[in-house]
C-alpha cells in the first residue's frame, strides 16, 4: 500500500510508464494508443481487445510488454479445434518414482500475468466461454478445483476484423469483459521504414525489465484513487444512457442503428480508463476530457449493433462520435 | 484546508464579466426592441393619427432595466469555472476543485485537486474566459434606432378627409304631378290681371317647372324657387304695403278714442256723454274725405285678398313639401330604369296574355273539332273524322310549337286516346264482320290511323303494327307462328307466358301476314316482350335444350380440374411455418432455396453485413433433424 503522498504517487507513477514507453518503443514503433492503452488496462486491472490486421505487430507489443513489465506472459493460437481443456489445462495421470500414478492438474497457457490470446474469435464459442471465468474472477475451475491465478493478470486478445469466414464471432458476454477494444491501426509512412530498419537487420533490440509485479499493484492501487468529480461522473453517465436506443433522448441514429446499449460495465469502465488516463498525465482528478478520450475504446465492443446497423455498415466509432457531439459537457 | 482564495477571486473576476457581458447583451437586444416599438407606433401615428406626438424619452430606460435584469440574473459559479477550465485546458482542474471544497468526506486525491487547482490558479486569466464581445444585436440595434429617429423626422400626414362625392338631388315629379303645377300657373294666368311683370314672373315659373321636370334642380333649389316664385306671383305682391298699415293705423286710433270714450261715459252710466261720443266719433268718419275713404276700402279689400292668397299659397306650400318629402329612393335614376323595366314587364305579360287568350280560344276550337271527329266516329263516318282529325293534329302541332301548357297537352291527349279507342272498337266491329273492313291502303281510315299516331309523336311506318290493334290476345305456341290466331298450344305453358311473366301477355298480331311481330302493351315493361333476347342468346344463338330433344344444338359438358403434383413452394413453406419444420418437402425446398443463396453469394458483390445475416438466417429456418421430425 502506498504511503507516500499523492503528488509523489503520481509522479512516480508517470515517470514509471515514460520508462515502459521507452522500453517498448525499443522494439515497437508507433502504435502509441495501443501501448497507452495496454498499459490503461494493466493498471486498472481489466483485459484488452486488439483488433488489427495480421502483421501489425499486435503479438510483439503484447510480448514486449511483458518483458518490459517482467510478468509471465503465455499466448495461445486459437484455432477452431482448440477445446478448453487446451487453455485451461487438465488432469492427467501421472506415475510416481514408486510406481504409483494419481491425477494431476497440468495447467494450461491461462497461468500467467499476460495472456496473449490470438485470434480469438476462430475458436469455437464453448473454448471462448472457457475464458469468461479467467477474465472476470482470474480463477480456474477444473473439476471440483478451482485455481487462483497470479495478479496481475490481464487478457489481451486480438482479432483480425477481415477474415469472417470460419470465425465465430465473440459472444456479447464475453466483449463486456474486455475493458477496452484497441484498434491497432496501420503505421504511417515514417514509422514503416522505422519497423524496416529495425526487424530487417540481425540486431535484435532487447527490452529490459523497467518494472516488476508488486509495482505494477502499487500502481494499480494509484491508479484507482483518483478522484473524480461529480460532474464528470454525471457525464460517464450520460455518455452510456445516450447509447441505448430506447431512451426517448436517444440519438435518432442511435435508435436506427443500435440493439443494445452498453451495460454498466462501460460505464466502470470509461471512468476506469479515464483515471488511467489522468494519472498518466500528472492529474489527480479525471476530467471530462478524459471522459471523452477513452469513450471509443470504452464503449465500442459493448454496443450491439441492430440488423440495419450491419447491414448498412454502421460502425460503432460512429456512432460514438455523434453521441460524443451531441451529449453536453456541461450539467444538466 | 487549502485557502481557495485565488480561485474564487479569479471566479469571481471572471463572473463579473460574464455579468457585464450578459448585461450589455440584454440592454443592446432591449434598446432594439424598444427602437423597433417606438419606430412603428411613431409610424402609425403619423400616418394613421396626424399627430406628430413622440413617445416620452424617459421609456428608453427600459433597456437599462433590462441591463440590470441581467446583472442581476444568477449565474452559476460551476459554469464560470467550466468556461475557465475550458479557456485554459485545464482539464476540469477548476471546476473539480470547487466541487471538492464543499465535500466534507475528501480524499487524498481531493486535497490534492484542489491543492494543484490553487497552485495554478495564477495562470488563469479572466479576460481569457470571458473576453468582451460587442453585441449581438448592434447591428439591429443601430438599424432600428436609425429608423426611430427618421420615423420621428416625418412629419405628420395632412388631414384630408375624403368628403363625399356631391350628388345632385334632383327632384323628382312625376307627370301628374307636374301637370298639376301647370294647371296652376294656368289658373294663375287665368285669375291675375297680366302685367308684364306677372308674365314674366309666369314664365319664369314655367322654366322652373321645366328645369325640376328635367331633373335639373335638387331638392332644395326647387323648394326655394317655388316658394319665391310663387310669392311673387301673387296680386298686389309689389303694392306697397306700409301705406295701408298707416291707413289702418289712423282709423285704429280713432277708433281706439272712440272706444275710450264710449267705455268712459258706459262706465259712468251717463247715456249722454256716450251719445256725444258716438256723435263725435260718426263726425270724425264723416269728417274724412271722400278720397280717404275710398283709399281705406281699398286697403281692406287688398288685406282680404292677401290673406286669401296667403292662405292659397300656404296649402300650396304645403301640398309641394308634401309632394317633395318622398322618399329619395324612389326619385333616383334606378328608380327611374326599374319603373321603365316594370313597364316594360307588365306591357309583355299583357301581350303575353293576350296570347294566352288566343290560344284558349284556339283550343276551345280545337276540342270542338275533336268533339265532331268523335261524333263522327260515333256515326261511322270515317271521313268526317278523319278531317276532323287532321284539322286536329294540325292544331296540336303548332298548339305544341306554340308550347301550350302542359295541362292542355295532357287534356289533348287524353282526347286522342279515347279516339284511339273508338277506331280500335270500329274496327272490331269491323273485324266482326270479316276482313272486308280492312282499311285498305291509302283509305281513309288507314289515313285516320296514321294520323293518329303522328298525332301520339310515333313513326306510322314503324309502328303501324302497334297501333293497329284488332285483336289482343295472348300469344300461346312457338313464337313467330303464321297467326292462325289459334288459342293453346303447349298445355304446360299458360297463356301468354312465354318468355314472359305471368299476367303479362305478349299479344301478336293478327291477320295473315308471313310473321306477325310482337307488340307491346301500354304497361308492359322492357324486357316482357317475346322478342327479348334471352340470356343462352346473347352470345350463342344455339339453343341449349335438354339431352332429349333432338333440336338441341348443344350438349352440357364437365370439365375436369386439371391434376397437379402436389402443394406449391409457398404451400410448403407457410405449412411448415405454421406446424413447424413437420415435412420432408420442406427439406427439399429449403436446400433449394439455401443453394440459390449461396449461388447468390458467391456471384454477386454483397457486403458482408449482408452476407452474414443471410447465412445466419438461414441457419434460423434450417430443417430440424430427422429425429425431431414428427
Amino acid at each position: 500500500m502506498s504511503k507516500t503522498s499523492p503528488e509523489a504517487s503520481v509522479e512516480a507513477l508517470v515517470r514509471d510508464v515514460a520508462r515502459v514507453r521507452e522500453a517498448v518503443a525499443q522494439r515497437i514503433v508507433g502504435q502509441r494508443d495501443v501501448l497507452d492503452g495496454t498499459l490503461m488496462c494493466l493498471l486498472c486491472g481489466g483485459h484488452a481487445l486488439l483488433e488489427g490486421v495480421p502483421g501489425l505487430g499486435k503479438t510483439l507489443l503484447v510480448r514486449t510488454l511483458s518483458q518490459a513489465l517482467s510478468l509471465v506472459f503465455s499466448r495461445i493460437q486459437f484455432t477452431p479445434d482448440l477445446m478448453p481443456s487446451d487453455i485451461v489445462g487438465t488432469t492427467v495421470i501421472t506415475e510416481g518414482r514408486e510406481g504409483q500414478r494419481s491425477f494431476t492438474f497440468q495447467r494450461g497457457p491461462v497461468f500467467a500475468n499476460i495472456l496473449l490470446a490470438d485470434e480469438v474469435n476462430r475458436a469455437t464459442p464453448r473454448t471462448q466461454s472457457a475464458l469468461l471465468e479467467v477474465m472476470q474472477e482470474h480463477t480456474v475451475t477444473v473439476g471440483t478445483q478451482t485455481y487462483k491465478l497470479d495478479e496481475p493478470y490481464c487478457v489481451l486478445a486480438t482479432q483480425n476484423p477481415l477474415e469472417q469466414e470460419g470465425t465465430y464471432p465473440l459472444p456479447e458476454a464475453q466483449l463486456d469483459r474486455f475493458l477496452l477494444k484497441l484498434q491497432v491501426e496501420f503505421p504511417s509512412h515514417d514509422e514503416l521504414h522505422a519497423i524496416l530498419d529495425r526487424t530487417t537487420g540481425n540486431q535484435d533490440a532487447a527490452v529490459a525489465p523497467v518494472l516488476d509485479q508488486a509495482r505494477l499493484l502499487e500502481l494499480r492501487h494509484v491508479v484507482r484513487e483518483v478522484a473524480v468529480a461529480r460532474h464528470v461522473q454525471d457525464y460517464a453517465v450520460r455518455l452510456l444512457e445516450a447509447t441505448h436506443p430506447e431512451r426517448a433522448q436517444s440519438l435518432p441514429r442511435v435508435s436506427r442503428f443500435v440493439r443494445f446499449g452498453a451495460s454498466p460495465r462501460g460505464a466502470q469502465a470509461l471512468l476506469l480508463a479515464a483515471k488511467a488516463r489522468a494519472v498518466f498525465e500528472g492529474r489527480f482528478s479525471i476530467s471530462t476530457d478524459d471522459v471523452r478520450a477513452v469513450a471509443k475504446p470504452a464503449l465500442r465492443h459493448r454496443i450491439i449493433m441492430s440488423f440495419e446497423g450491419e447491414a448498412e455498415g454502421v460502425r460503432a466509432d460512429a456512432l460514438l462520435d455523434d453521441i460524443l457531439a451531441a451529449v453536453p459537457i456541461g450539467t444538466r | 484546508m487549502t485557502d481557495l482564495g485565488p480561485l474564487q477571486q479569479v471566479v469571481a473576476r471572471t463572473l463579473g464579466r460574464v455579468r457585464l457581458q450578459r448585461a450589455l447583451e440584454s440592454a443592446t437586444a432591449a434598446l432594439a426592441l424598444w427602437f423597433a416599438i417606438g419606430c412603428g407606433v411613431r409610424l402609425v401615428q403619423r400616418l394613421l393619427f396626424f399627430r406628430n406626438q413622440n413617445e416620452p424619452l424617459w421609456l428608453i430606460s427600459f433597456a437599462f432595466v433590462a441591463a440590470l435584469f441581467a446583472w442581476l440574473w444568477p449565474v452559476r459559479r460551476d459554469q464560470i469555472a467550466a468556461r475557465l477550465d475550458h479557456a485554459h485546458a485545464f482539464h476540469d482542474r477548476v471546476r473539480t476543485a470547487l466541487e471538492f471544497s464543499q465535500r466534507q468526506d475528501r480524499s487524498r486525491f481531493m486535497d490534492a485537486a484542489i491543492d494543484d487547482a490553487v497552485a495554478r490558479a495564477s495562470t488563469l486569466s479572466p479576460q481569457r474566459a470571458a473576453p468582451f464581445r460587442a453585441p449581438r444585436a448592434r447591428y439591429l440595434t443601430l438599424i432600428f434606432g436609425l429608423l426611430w429617429v427618421g420615423a420621428g423626422v416625418l412629419p405628420a400626414r395632412a388631414v384630408k378627409a375624403t368628403l363625399p362625392v356631391p350628388v345632385a338631388r334632383t327632384v323628382a315629379l312625376s307627370e301628374d304631378e307636374l301637370s298639376g303645377f301647370h294647371e296652376e300657373l294656368a289658373q294663375l294666368e287665368s285669375a291675375a290681371p297680366i302685367t308684364p311683370e306677372a308674365e314674366q314672373q309666369r314664365a319664369a315659373y314655367r322654366a322652373l317647372l321645366d328645369r325640376i321636370a328635367s331633373g335639373e334642380l335638387d331638392r332644395a333649389a326647387a323648394i326655394e324657387a317655388l316658394l319665391s316664385l310663387e310669392k311673387r306671383l301673387l296680386p298686389d305682391a309689389a303694392h306697397d304695403l306700409s301705406a295701408d298699415q298707416t291707413t289702418l293705423a289712423e282709423l285704429a286710433k280713432d277708433l281706439a278714442k272712440a272706444d275710450e270714450a264710449l267705455s268712459a261715459t258706459l262706465s259712468q252710466q251717463d247715456p249722454i256723454a256716450a251719445a256725444e261720443a258716438l256723435a263725435a266719433l260718426a263726425k270724425s268718419l264723416a269728417a274724412k274725405t271722400e278720397s280717404e275713404r275710398a283709399r281705406l276700402k281699398e286697403a281692406l279689400a287688398r288685406i282680404k285678398r292677401r290673406a286669401d292668397a296667403s292662405e292659397a299659397s300656404l296649402k300650396r306650400e304645403a301640398e309641394l313639401k308634401r309632394l317633395l318629402k318622398r322618399p329619395d329612393s324612389a326619385k333616383t335614376p334606378d328608380e327611374k330604369r326599374l319603373l321603365q323595366r316594370n313597364k316594360r314587364e307588365l306591357e309583355r305579360l299583357r301581350r303575353e296574355n293576350q296570347q294566352q287568350r288566343e290560344r284558349s280560344r284556339e283550343l276551345a276550337r280545337l276540342e270542338r273539332d275533336l268533339a265532331q271527329a268523335a261524333q263522327d266516329l260515333a256515326a261511322n263516318e270515317l271521313d268526317q273524322a278523319e278531317n276532323a282529325l287532321e284539322r286536329g293534329a294540325e292544331e296540336l302541332k303548332r298548339f305544341g310549337q306554340e308550347q301550350g301548357t302542359r295541362e292542355q297537352r295532357e287534356a289533348l291527349a287524353k282526347q286522342l286516346a279515347q279516339l284511339r279507342e273508338l277506331l280500335q272498337r270500329q274496327r272490331e266491329q269491323d273485324r266482326g264482320k270479316g276482313n272486308a273492313n280492312k282499311p285498305a291502303p291509302g283509305s281513309q281510315q288507314e289515313r285516320a290511323q296514321r294520323f293518329v299516331m303522328r298525332a301520339a309523336g310515333q313513326d306510322p311506318d314503324a309502328e303501324q303494327a302497334k297501333l293497329l290493334v284488332p285483336k289482343a290476345r295472348p300469344k300461346a305456341g312457338k313464337p313467330g307462328g303464321e297467326g292462325d290466331e289459334k288459342e293453346g298450344g303447349d298445355p304446360d305453358q299458360k297463356p301468354g307466358t312465354e318468355n314472359n311473366e305471368k299476367g303479362k301477355p305478349a299479344l301478336q298480331l293478327g291477320g295473315d301476314g308471313p310473321s306477325a311481330a310482337q307488340i307491346e302493351l301500354p304497361g308492359m315493361t322492357q324486357g316482357q316482350t317475346g322478342s327479348e333476347p334471352r340470356a343462352s342468346d346473347e352470345h350463342d344463338k344455339r339453343k341449349l335444350r335438354s339431352a332429349t330433344d333432338i333440336d338441341s344444338e348443344l350438349r352440357d359438358s364437365q370439365v375436369a380440374g386439371k391434376a397437379s403434383k402436389g402443394p406449391a413452394r409457398s404451400e410448403i413453406i407457410l405449412d411448415a411455418a405454421d406446424r413447424g419444420f413437420a415435412t420432408a418437402s420442406y427439406r427439399k425446398v429449403y436446400s433449394d432455396y439455401r443453394t440459390h443463396a449461396e449461388e447468390v453469394l458467391d456471384k454477386e458483390d454483397i457486403p458482408s453485413g449482408y452476407r452474414f445475416y443471410v447465412r445466419r438466417y438461414f441457419q434460423l429456418i434450417r430443417p430440424r433433424e430427422e429425429r425431431n421430425v414428427p
